[in-house]
C-alpha cells in the first residue's frame, strides 16, 4: 500500500486530502508545517510527499529543501493556494526547481489531487 | 773755491735738515693732534685696492670698541650692519672713487654689536702730484643730537615748522625746484607751490643778475661757505622785483643733491641795515675781524667784538647786550652748556680749533640749532694773541635735512612696502637701487645686483627687446613720452623662468636720466587666468551635461537674456525675443497665476537667496514638460532706496525624473494591491479547497435523488464559481505586475482597475 505524507497548516485541507487518499487505498500521515513533516519523514518514510508552500514555522520550499537535503530520493508534490512569487518566478515554479515532481493549485478537484498522487506513484 | 764749494755743500746740507727736522716736527704736531683730538681719526691707504685702514687714533678705540689690531689691515665696512644705509654707505664709495670730500651721518656698529650714529667726514690727502694717498676718516658720535634733534622736531613734522620760518626757503635740484615754504610764496607773490615746484630756480631771479647768482651759488656751495649771504633781486610772480639776501647750502632731498637756497626781503624788513651790513667790519672801535669770521677776541685787550650777524643768531639787536664770553655762555642751552665750554676752553691748552654744534635759546625763548667754530692763534712763543671764530645758524638747515630724511625714508618705506619689484637703472643699464620684492621674486639678494646689467634678471630671449624698450624710454625722457610696459619672461637666479610684467618708467633726477622699472610677477595672475578658463569650461560643461538653461533679466534696463540650452527646454527658437510675458505663455495653466505672483513679488522681497520652484511647462510643440527653476536676485541700495538689479535663474528639464517617481508610486501602490489580493487568494482557495472537496465526498455518501443531493450540488456549483473568481484575480495581479513596467505610466492605474474589474465582473 502506497504511503503518502501530507503537511499543510490548513487542518481542513489536511484532512480532506487524507480521508480522499484513504478511501483511494493510500496510507496517508500528516504534518502541520515543513519542520514537522521532515521529523515524521525521519521516523517513518513516505512513498510520496504533498507539501504546502505557505505555512508558518517552515515553509513549503524550505521544508523541500531540508527534506531533499536529507532524503534526495523524495518525491514531493507542491501545493498552494496563493499567487505569490520571486519575481518573474511564482512559489510553484520554484518549488519545481527545488525538485518538486508534480503541482497541484488549490482549490482542486479531488479527481485531479488522486490523478496527480497516482501519476507520480506510478512513476 | 774748495771752500766755497764745502759751505755751499754746508749750507745745502743743514737747509735740507732744517726742513726734514721741521716736516718732522709738523708730522709730530699733526700725529699729536690727530691721537688727542676728541672725535676718531682713521686713515685709509688710497693707493691700495678696498682702502686698508693704516692708521686709526685712540678716540676712535675708544668710540669703537676695537682694538688697533682688529681695525688696521681691514676695511671701514666693519663698521656696517644690518641698519646701515647703503645710500650713504653709496654716497661714501662715490666720494672715494672722486677723490673728494664728504660728510654723512649713518647708523654704524661698534665692535659689542651695539650702534650709534656715526657723523663721518671724509678728506682725501693728495700728494704733490695731486694724486690722492690717503684718506682721512673723522668720525663722530652723534647719537644725542640726533635724539635731540628727533625730540625737537618730531612734532610738528618738519615741513610745518619750515613754514613758520620767517624767511623765505626754496629747495632746488639742478633742473628744477622741488619744495617752497610759505614765507618763500609770500615773498615771490606766488599763491600756491604748483606756481614755483617744477620750474627752474633761476626763473625767479632778475633776468640780469640770473648768471651771476648762479655762478655765486656754484662756487658758494662748492665752498661749502654756507655763511657767505648774496644781496640780488628776485622777480614776483606778478613781475614786480624784490630785493632779497640769499644764502645757500648743500642739501640732499628725496636722494637728490639739492640746494637749499634762503632768502629774506630787505625791501622790507633790513632795507635800513643793509648799509651797516657792508660796514660790519668798522664795529668795535678800530678791531676788526675777517670776512669769514663774525666773532673775534683780542685777548691781550681784553676787547671782544661781534659781527651784527653774530648778534642776530643769538637774537640780539646789534649792540644791545655786551659781546662778551659771559653772554655767549648765558644763551647757550642748559644741556649742552658744559660740553661746549669744555671744548671751547680746552682750544686754549690743545691749541685745537674747536667746531661743534649745540643748542642756544634766544631771548623770545626760540631754542635755535648753532654750529660754533672757533681757532686760536698764537704768537710765536706759543703765546694765545687771538681768538676768532663763527657761528652759524644751522636750525633752517636742519630741518630740511629732518625733512629730506623724512622724505627719503618715506621713499625707501613705499620702495619696499609695495608688493611690486621695483628697481632703478642707469642709462649703462647697470641697475642702481632695488627693493626686497626684487630680491624675493628673483632670488637674489641686493648686493648681487646692485651694479650688474638689468638683463640678468630677464630670460636671453627677451634681452634684445628689454634693451631696445630701455633705450626708447631714456628717448622718451626728453619728450615726456609715456610709460614703456612689456611682459616677458622673468629669470631666477637658479636659472628658471617666471612671466613678468615690466614697466619702464623714465625719470630725470639731479644725478641725470634715470629709469625706475616695476617688475610684476605675473605667475598668480596667469594661474588665475588658467583657473578661470578652467572653470568656465567646467561650467559650460556642466551646463551641457545638465541640460541647465540660463536666464537673466536686468531690472534696471529691463533686458532679458535667454541662452540656446534655455530656448531649447522652451521649445521656442533663436529668433524669439526672450520676455517675461512670453515666458507666462509657456507656464501650463494650472501652474501660470502662481509663477505670476511669484515673478512680481521678487522686488518687494528684497531678499537676496537662491529660490527654487516646480512648475509645468507647455511647449509650442504642445507637449508638457516638467521644469525646475531656481532663481537668485541681486539688490543693490539700502533701505527704502534698496532695488532689485539682477535676477539670474537656472532652469532644469525634470520631466523624466517626474515621470520615474510617478512609476515608482505605482509599481509600490501595485506591490501593496498585489500582497493584500494574494493573501485574500490565498485564504479564499484554501476554504474553498475544503468546502468543495468536503462537498464532493459527502454528496457520494447522500442518495442522488434526495433533497440533501440536490443542495450539496448548489454548494459545488457555487463553490466552483468562486474557485474561477480565485483564480482570475491571481491571473489579473500577475499579469498588472509585469504589465505595470512595460507600459506608459499614465496607464497603469486604470489597466489595473480595468484587469480586477474583469476578474470579479460586473458589481451588483
Amino acid at each position: 500500500m502506497p504511503s503518502v505524507l501530507v503537511v499543510d497548516d490548513q487542518d481542513q485541507v489536511r484532512h480532506l486530502i487524507k480521508e480522499t487518499l484513504e478511501q483511494a487505498g493510500y496510507e496517508v500521515e500528516e504534518a502541520r508545517n515543513g519542520k514537522e513533516g521532515l521529523e515524521r519523514y525521519r521516523t517513518k518514510s513516505a512513498d510520496l510527499v504533498i507539501m504546502d508552500i505557505l505555512m508558518p514555522e517552515q515553509d513549503g520550499l524550505e521544508g523541500i529543501i531540508t527534506l531533499r537535503r536529507e532524503f534526495p530520493d523524495a518525491r514531493v508534490i507542491a501545493m498552494t493556494g496563493g499567487c505569490e512569487s520571486i519575481g518573474v518566478l511564482n512559489f510553484l515554479d520554484i518549488a519545481t526547481m527545488l525538485g518538486a515532481t508534480r503541482t497541484l493549485h488549490k482549490p482542486f478537484e479531488l479527481k485531479v489531487l488522486l490523478d496527480t498522487v497516482a501519476a507520480e506513484v506510478m512513476n | 773755491m774748495t771752500a766755497g764749494l764745502f759751505l755751499g755743500l754746508l749750507l745745502l746740507v743743514g737747509l735740507s735738515l732744517w726742513i726734514a727736522i721741521r716736516e718732522h716736527r709738523e708730522n709730530v704736531l699733526k700725529s699729536r693732534v690727530i691721537a688727542a683730538t676728541n672725535c676718531g681719526v682713521l686713515v685709509t691707504d688710497a693707493t691700495l685696492p678696498h682702502y686698508p685702514v693704516i692708521y686709526v687714533n685712540p678716540s676712535f678705540l675708544s668710540l669703537t670698541g676695537y682694538a688697533e689690531h682688529d681695525v688696521v689691515g681691514q676695511t671701514t665696512a666693519i663698521l656696517n650692519g644690518p641698519a646701515t644705509d647703503r645710500a650713504s654707505i653709496e654716497k661714501l664709495a662715490w666720494a672715494l672713487q672722486d677723490g673728494r670730500a664728504c660728510r654723512v651721518s649713518l647708523r654704524q656698529y661698534r665692535k659689542n654689536g651695539t650702534s650709534f650714529w656715526n657723523e663721518v667726514t671724509l678728506s682725501p690727502i693728495e700728494d704733490r702730484t695731486g694724486r690722492v694717498r690717503s684718506v682721512i676718516w673723522v668720525m663722530r658720535d652723534v647719537s644725542r643730537l640726533l635724539q635731540a634733534e628727533t625730540g625737537v622736531h618730531k612734532v610738528p613734522s618738519p615741513t610745518f615748522l619750515c613754514d613758520l620760518a620767517s624767511e623765505g626757503m626754496l629747495v632746488t635740484t639742478e633742473f628744477e625746484v622741488v619744495y617752497v615754504n610759505k614765507t618763500g610764496l609770500k615773498i615771490l607773490g606766488a599763491e600756491s607751490a604748483e606756481q614755483v615746484i617744477g620750474s627752474q630756480y633761476l626763473d625767479i631771479v632778475h633776468l640780469e643778475l640770473r648768471e651771476a647768482v648762479r655762478l655765486w651759488i656754484g662756487q658758494t656751495v662748492g665752498s661749502s661757505q654756507s655763511t657767505r649771504r648774496l644781496e640780488t633781486q628776485l622777480l614776483r610772480c606778478d613781475g614786480q622785483g624784490v630785493v632779497v639776501e640769499l644764502s645757500v647750502a648743500p642739501l640732499m632731498w628725496d636722494g637728490n643733491e639739492s640746494v637749499l637756497i634762503r632768502f629774506s626781503e630787505i625791501s622790507r624788513q633790513r632795507q635800513p641795515e643793509t648799509q651797516s651790513l657792508h660796514g660790519r667790519n668798522r664795529l668795535g672801535q678800530g678791531q676788526t675781524i675777517a670776512d669769514s669770521e663774525n666773532w673775534g677776541w683780542t685777548i691781550s685787550e681784553g676787547a671782544e667784538i661781534w659781527s651784527e650777524e653774530h648778534y642776530r643768531v643769538f637774537g640780539y639787536e646789534p649792540g644791545s647786550v655786551p659781546p662778551t664770553y659771559e653772554t655767549f655762555k648765558k644763551v647757550l642751552h642748559p644741556e649742552d652748556r658744559d660740553r661746549v665750554l669744555t671744548l671751547v676752553e680746552e682750544t686754549f691748552s690743545s691749541d685745537r680749533p674747536y667746531d661743534i654744534e649745540c643748542r642756544i635759546i634766544q631771548p623770545s625763548g626760540d631754542v635755535r640749532f648753532v654750529r660754533c667754530r672757533g681757532v686760536l692763534i698764537q704768537g710765536s712763543s706759543d703765546q694765545p694773541i687771538r681768538m676768532s671764530g663763527t657761528i652759524e645758524d644751522i636750525t633752517d638747515y636742519r630741518l630740511i635735512a629732518a625733512m629730506a630724511e623724512d622724505r627719503d625714508l618715506q621713499f625707501k618705506t613705499v620702495m619696499e612696502s609695495v608688493p611690486n619689484g621695483m628697481l632703478m637703472v642707469r642709462q649703462d643699464g647697470t641697475i642702481s637701487l632695488v627693493n626686497s620684492s626684487v630680491e624675493r621674486m628673483s632670488g637674489y639678494v641686493r648686493e648681487e645686483l646692485l651694479g650688474r646689467p638689468m638683463e640678468c634678471l630677464l630670460s636671453a630671449r627677451d634681452r634684445d627687446q628689454q634693451r631696445e624698450a630701455r633705450a626708447a624710454c631714456f628717448t622718451s625722457i626728453a619728450s615726456d613720452s609715456t610709460d614703456i610696459s612689456q611682459e616677458w619672461h622673468g629669470l631666477r637666479k637658479d636659472g628658471s623662468e617666471f612671466p613678468v610684467k615690466v614697466c619702464f618708467h623714465p625719470v630725470h633726477l639731479s644725478k641725470g636720466r634715470t629709469i625706475l622699472i616695476t617688475m610684476i610677477d605675473l605667475t598668480a595672475r596667469e594661474q588665475a587666468e588658467q583657473s578661470l578658463v578652467d572653470i568656465e569650461a567646467r561650467f559650460d560643461l556642466a551646463v551641457l551635461a545638465g541640460r541647465v538653461g540660463i536666464f537673466e533679466y536686468d531690472h534696471r534696463t529691463n533686458t532679458h537674456h535667454w541662452s540656446p540650452m534655455l530656448r531649447e527646454i522652451y521649445g521656442v527658437s533663436a529668433e524669439e525675443s526672450p520676455s517675461l510675458e512670453r515666458y507666462l505663455e509657456l507656464v501650463h495653466p494650472g501652474d501660470r497665476e502662481r509663477m505670476h505672483r511669484a515673478a512680481l513679488c521678487v522686488p518687494d522681497t528684497g531678499r537676496e537667496g537662491l529660490d527654487t520652484v516646480e512648475h509645468r511647462l507647455v511647449r509650442p510643440s504642445g507637449s508638457i514638460r516638467h521644469i525646475s527653476l531656481r532663481t537668485l536676485t541681486q539688490f543693490e541700495g539700502e533701505g527704502s532706496m534698496r532695488r532689485p538689479m539682477r535676477t539670474m535663474g537656472m532652469v532644469v528639464d525634470i520631466t523624466d525624473r517626474v515621470h520615474s517617481e510617478m512609476v515608482v508610486r505605482v509599481v509600490k501602490e501595485i506591490e501593496t494591491m498585489r500582497t493584500l489580493t494574494g493573501g485574500i487568494a490565498h485564504e479564499l482557495n484554501n476554504s474553498l479547497t475544503a468546502v468543495l472537496g468536503f462537498s464532493e465526498l459527502a454528496l457520494a455518501l447522500i442518495p442522488a435523488e434526495s433533497k440533501a443531493h440536490r443542495h450539496l450540488i448548489q454548494v459545488i456549483g457555487a463553490g466552483r464559481k468562486a474557485r474561477e473568481v480565485a483564480y482570475r484575480i491571481r491571473r489579473a495581479i500577475d499579469h498588472a505586475s509585469t504589465y505595470s513596467v512595460s507600459r506608459p505610466i499614465e496607464q497603469a492605474p486604470s489597466t489595473l482597475s480595468i484587469e480586477v474589474s474583469d476578474a470579479v465582473g460586473p458589481r451588483g
